[in-house]
């Protein structure tokens, strides 16, 4: 680069050119819905098939799943955090809230756990993904997501009025459509991103 | 013809990383070379002069036991730049 014959018209476009160069990649965010979508969707459909098709004591044990959820994304997060070579405030937003999110709903499970409430604990959690699904939406600008938290708060007036059993299912239901399908849809934006470069 | 343009900005490195800057928190140097295909001795130089003017605030440490240097602009950068943008449209009627 020189600075030779620098007219105003050139120096805008050399603005805007390396603005786009950092233009984020929002679509590596896929690796956390497909993780989570996933991890809760065997969860509760193993929860399910333990209480229906087995004679287990404690099918909510298949929950367990969700430490390994937590193992894998802290691990992630460290990896990515030293292969990052720049800091952005989407980064930050987005890692705060998973953090935020993980705190939450850990509290969440151990006050459910202390007044054992566990019946009530779905539709709460339904609505809380919703938010969730919202927030994320509007933070990595993905309207999909922003449909799929209106499914999420759907679903979670619908589930008051079913079983404990019809809401495990209702559960699996919700992270296909918040997590599942918004996640496989960023991914295959990424590699059609990747296929152009 | 260009007096009200900063003459520290308006050089092509130094507003290519300047303009990298305003968009993240901070980068590093290695991120910024590679961005704007310069030379490592060039870029410094320009860095440096960013940081003479306090448009940047240039942190040295290591990390995995490698050195690392990290750029951020600083709150009089980002009114410098802001007020280049500015003047730059003034010259281009927008």
């Amino acid at each position: 680069m020189s600075a030779e014959k620098f007219t105003p018209e050139q120096s805008l476009q050399l603005i805007r050119t390396m603005i786009e160069k950092v233009k984020q990649d929002v679509t590596e965010n896929s690796f956390f819905l497909l993780l989570w979508g996933w991890l809760v969707f065997a969860a509760a459909i193993l929860h399910y098939a333990l209480m229906k098709f087995t004679s287990i004591a404690q099918p909510w044990l298949s929950w367990n799943l969700m430490w390994v959820g937590a193992a894998i994304s802290i691990y992630y997060g460290i990896r990515k955090g030293r292969r990052q070579k720049t800091r952005t405030f989407l980064d930050d937003t987005m890692r705060l809230f998973g953090i935020g999110t993980g705190i939450m709903f850990t509290v969440l499970a151990f006050i459910m756990g202390a007044f054992e409430i566990w019946m009530y604990s779905f539709p709460i959690y339904f609505a809380l993904y919703g938010y969730m699904t919202f927030v994320i939406g509007a933070i990595i600008r993905f309207p999909l997501l922003r449909w799929a938290a209106g499914c999420c708060w759907a679903i979670a007036i619908v589930s008051v009025f079913a079983n404990f059993d019809i809401q495990l299912l209702l559960m699996a239901l919700v992270v296909l459509i918040s997590y599942i399908v918004p996640g496989y849809v960023l991914q295959s934006r990424q590699k059609t991103q990747m296929i152009k470069v | 013809m260009f007096k009200d343009l900063d003459p520290i900005l308006h050089s092509q490195l130094r507003l290519a990383v300047m303009s990298l800057l305003i968009s993240v928190q901070e980068a590093e140097f290695t991120f910024l070379k590679e961005k704007t295909n310069a030379t490592a001795g060039n870029l410094s130089v320009q860095i440096q002069k960013l940081k003479d003017a306090g448009y940047i605030d240039v942190i040295k440490q290591f990390k995995d036991n490698y050195p690392q240097t990290i750029c951020r602009i600083s709150k009089k950068g980002i009114e410098a730049f802001e007020k280049y943008v500015t003047n730059l449209k003034t010259y281009l009627g927008q």
